[in-house]
């Protein structure tokens, strides 16, 4: 029976491969990956305030470095950057309420190029912007060469 | 009279010659199914699973932030209510109004965690209190509440703020 059934088989052009180990590979593998599978990933901004202890700490050893403050404040109109020996303009809003995210970009960039070696910068949110603004914002900062944020009221 | 094999219906010669054999399923193309599926699931694989667990009533921002969640404390902020662990503290409206810039309620729930991780610590130094918090913070939250919760915070200790958002792409 054997015999005729491959001589059939090969008159017909080809075995059929034995895939009955690859399907109980995958009936294993597959359960086990849908466990362990994430499909939200969820990841973390840092902020990290000041302590009490800290601030007596770190101190003097900030002050050997050049001090540069760099301001980024945002509010129902737009933003607004400062920054030492620089006049950034004012960046407002893009007509239908919408901040204008790519001038801001370039306005980073630039700061970045004067003080190349800071990493920190400011945001001062008004009391009215959403949550969702600041994190982009802090997005926008953080790729522009400005990782170390912090928030201030 | 019990004869099945009868002749009333024509059996193709194909039939007939594999009658006995054990019929065979074509699997092929269950095969490349389940090779896309092991793909798709292999992408989506994580090692060290979820830390943080979503709230069904907040809405996480997006972020391309790419730094993984720690365990820690987490502050819920939904809509309505403000959440340490699912305990609810406080509620938004309430905090809203009020001019103070602490929120007691946060507050007194903080140092009672506070109080447990100390001790904790004491019993095994990797539970010690570190000053981590995560905040869920529904993606249309004003600011004002977000500045009073990490004011809260930062009076307790806890000056390591986590911002959870959904990592993009």
């Amino acid at each position: 029976m054997n015999l005729r059934r491959s001589v059939q088989s090969r008159r017909k052009g080809g075995d059929d491969v034995n895939v009955t180990p690859v399907m109980n590979l995958f009936l294993v593998l597959i359960p086990f990956l849908l466990l362990t599978a994430e499909f939200i990933k969820i990841s973390v901004h840092e902020l990290a305030l000041p302590s009490k202890s800290q601030q007596t700490t770190q101190a003097p050893e900030k002050n050997k470095k050049e001090l540069v403050i760099i301001l980024l404040r945002i509010d129902e109109k737009g933003f607004e950057l400062k920054a030492p020996f620089m006049k950034p303009p004012k960046i407002p809003m893009q007509s239908g309420k919408k901040y204008d995210w790519a001038q801001l970009e370039t306005e980073l960039q630039k700061i970045k190029k004067r003080h190349g070696s800071t990493e920190d910068i400011t945001i001062q949110p008004s009391e009215l912007i959403q949550y969702e603004t600041i994190v982009n914002l802090m997005d926008k900062c953080r790729d522009s060469g400005f990782p170390n944020i912090s928030v201030s009221g | 009279m019990l004869n099945l094999n009868t002749n009333k219906f024509a059996v193709s010669s194909r039939s007939r010659s594999n009658r006995g054999a054990q019929p065979s399923l074509r699997l092929t193309s269950l095969v490349d199914m389940l090779t896309i599926l092991l793909v798709f699931l292999l992408k989506s694989y994580s090692a060290d699973g979820q830390i943080i667990s979503l709230s069904e009533d907040l809405q996480l921002p997006t972020s391309t932030a790419s730094k993984t969640p720690v365990s820690a404390p987490v502050i819920k902020i939904t809509n309505e209510f403000i959440m340490l662990d699912d305990l609810n503290v406080a509620t938004v409206k309430e905090i809203f109004d009020n001019s103070k810039l602490e929120i007691v309620g946060l507050r007194r729930a903080l140092a009672t965690q506070k109080q447990i991780s100390t001790d904790l610590g004491k019993i095994d130094a990797s539970l010690a209190f570190k000053g981590d918090i995560t905040i869920q913070g529904d993606k249309k939250i004003p600011f004002r509440i977000l500045k009073k919760i990490m004011y809260t915070c930062g009076q307790e200790g806890y000056n390591n703020i986590y911002l959870a958002v959904i990592k993009q792409g």
